[in-house]
């Protein structure tokens, strides 16, 4: 009689799905709302249709989900807690500029919270986009393409060092921020081997402001610029600008034809999707081939 | 007594070329740094600093109060509403047009404000800064929700603060028209002196009221706007150079106006010295500390008021 009750309360609480960091479903959701560019990139890259998405933020290679028949669901900051409830969603993915919003969505819907922030970038990308693939019943495509990046990533660290010192510098508004390894974008120098010029080593996420003086100073050998204005899609021409200056035409990374407008969407915005992933390595590799 | 504060200027002007990301050495004189970045800057800040705090005093002079200053009532916010609906409808403007459309605009915020305190009527000295700021809020809210609404928010807010360091030769020159206009401003001080004691008072000693108020508010604008596209908001120079000037010298411009210009210029130049030092070798954007410096000051020179009121 015990163990009957027992069996029946243990089967009782492996049925109830309880939304955590990641909803086990038996069957692939079949209505996905994602507020996670990446996941997006990534669900769009293994063919798995997604019916909402922050239409604010699609834009770039990401412009089709502009499309009528996908929901706009607000944008990642302020998301349509009406709309994604009125859509009746079997799992809702977010990312990190999503994630104050996860108590809401979990009443709404199974939540999987797809953030990758802090060190270990890579390895937290790969995990991630193993788990949404497993989501979805995609395992063996995401495997594949998983190992094509890893593959990517062997041959940049390789010829990483060869690149001399890299500089990573972000501009917007007319100003200019400079990343280094302890920051956001430290994976550059962490996970793919670059040997970062000068020695910036702060943990702020949005970058230190600099003059054309520091660049001067630091002189690297490759400038990586990434124009957040790009990015998200305003293009006000400044970055441009800002960089026909004679201060950049005396750096050697100039000389050298290393200055390398990033694609800030791909980088920035979207960041942890497959193809994002690809495009972002696909353009250091092309960036540091030796001539 | 000058001679003391002759030689600190030029202290300060020395220091401002010698201080920066690079440490200059006697052994390598760089002059393509110097020229580039170094002199540009300095002369760009002197220019600001000079040109912000006469503006300041020609609008205390037509607000008859003294607590009052471009940054601190709306025309710096007209202006960047003006140049945030330029970035929206003509991203690919030129310098030119960026100047003319800021300037146009702080003679909209210049005006609507001194309109706005002519309908207030009242004894405390200190309500005509407060509406000023008050008056500034709201305009700095329109731009918000215009910038929200366009997902520029984060870009307006960097592009708008002031700073220098991204001055460069063939910049800033523009900022010399600031100059000129300041030495304007010095040639018909008198003229402000007298609006300054009211419009009666002033009619009466036969002043072309009118037309001397319209002066000055262009002149207000005109700098307001050049040094925003140029340099970003330094906020509270125009409010406290003319008051700790005045205080000590009286409020006749004529005299007053070097003084308010050379202490404004040191003011500035101590401020972006600081703000290169401060976090050797990244920068404080020099906004932040005029801003930290100027609101101490601003909240002490007002307490001393009321204590008299």
């Amino acid at each position: 009689m015990k163990k009957i009750f027992l069996l029946i309360l243990t089967t009782i609480s492996l049925l109830q799905i309880t939304s955590l960091q990641a909803a086990t479903t038996y069957s692939p959701p079949k209505k996905v709302v994602s507020f996670d560019l990446g996941q997006i990139d990534t669900l769009d890259y293994l063919g798995v249709p997604v019916i909402g998405v922050p239409k604010l933020h699609t834009i770039s290679y990401l412009a089709k989900f502009q499309a009528d028949k996908y929901v706009n669901v607000g944008s990642m900051f302020e998301p349509d807690f009406e709309i994604v409830a009125s859509l009746e969603p079997d799992l809702i993915m977010l990312g990190a500029r999503t994630q104050s919003k996860i108590k809401m969505m979990q009443s709404i819907a199974p939540t999987f919270d797809s953030t990758v922030w802090g060190n270990d970038y890579l390895n937290q990308f790969y995990l991630i986009t193993e788990k949404t693939a497993a989501l979805v019943n995609q395992s063996q495509l995401a495997a594949k393409a998983l190992e094509d990046i890893k593959q990517q990533v062997a041959m940049i660290k390789a010829n990483a060092k060869k690149a001399g010192k890299v500089l990573f510098v972000m501009t917007t508004g007319g100003k200019i921020t400079v990343f280094g390894p302890g920051s956001r974008f430290g994976w550059l120098y962490n996970e793919l081997g670059f040997e970062a010029a000068g020695d910036d080593n702060s943990l702020s996420h949005h970058g230190d402001p600099v003059s054309f003086e520091y660049l001067r100073k630091v002189n690297p050998d490759v400038l990586m610029v990434l124009d957040r204005d790009i990015a998200i899609g305003k293009d006000t021409g400044m970055a441009k600008q800002l960089l026909e200056n004679d201060v950049i035409k005396s750096l050697k990374a100039y000389h050298n034809n290393k200055i390398i407008m990033l694609d800030g969407y791909a980088w920035y915005t979207v960041g942890t999707g497959i193809t994002a992933m690809n495009k972002t390595l696909a353009q250091i590799q092309e960036a540091i081939a030796v001539e | 007594m000058y001679l003391y504060w002759g030689l600190a200027f030029v202290g300060l002007i020395i220091t401002s070329i010698l201080v920066g990301t690079i440490t200059l050495d006697s052994a390598s004189f760089d002059w393509q740094l110097l020229s580039q970045t170094r002199i540009p800057r300095t002369i760009a800040i002197v220019l600001s600093g000079m040109s912000l705090s006469v503006a300041g005093v020609i609008m205390q002079m037509l607000a008859n109060n003294k607590f009052v200053e471009p940054t601190t009532t709306g025309t710096v916010e007209w202006a960047i509403l003006g140049m945030l609906l330029l970035l929206i409808f003509y991203p690919q403007a030129s310098l030119t047009v960026k100047l003319s459309v800021s300037v146009l605009f702080s003679i909209l915020g210049a005006v609507s404000f001194l309109l706005l305190i002519k309908k207030l009527h009242t004894r405390s000295v200190i309500m005509v800064p407060l509406v000023g700021i008050i008056y500034a809020g709201i305009i700095g809210a329109v731009v918000n929700f215009i910038a929200y609404q366009q997902d520029l928010m984060q870009f307006v807010w960097v592009w708008i603060q002031g700073d220098f360091s991204m001055i460069l030769q063939g910049r800033y020159e523009l900022l010399w028209i600031a100059g000129l206009l300041t030495l304007l401003a010095y040639f018909i001080a008198d003229r402000f002196t007298l609006v300054g004691l009211g419009k009666n008072v002033a009619t009466n000693l036969g002043l072309n009221y009118s037309y001397v108020f319209a002066i000055g508010i262009t002149l207000v604008a005109c700098i307001a706007g050049i040094t925003v596209v140029i340099a970003g908001v330094l906020p509270f120079l125009g409010l406290i150079v003319p008051n700790i000037v005045s205080l000590y010298f009286g409020d006749n411009l004529r005299r007053s106006i070097p003084l308010i210009a050379c202490l404004g210029a040191m003011l500035a130049l101590v401020c972006d010295i600081l703000a290169r030092i401060l976090v050797h070798p990244f920068e404080i954007p020099v906004g932040v500390i005029m801003g930290v410096v100027g609101s101490v000051v601003f909240l002490g020179l007002l307490l001393r008021q009321t204590r008299h009121d």
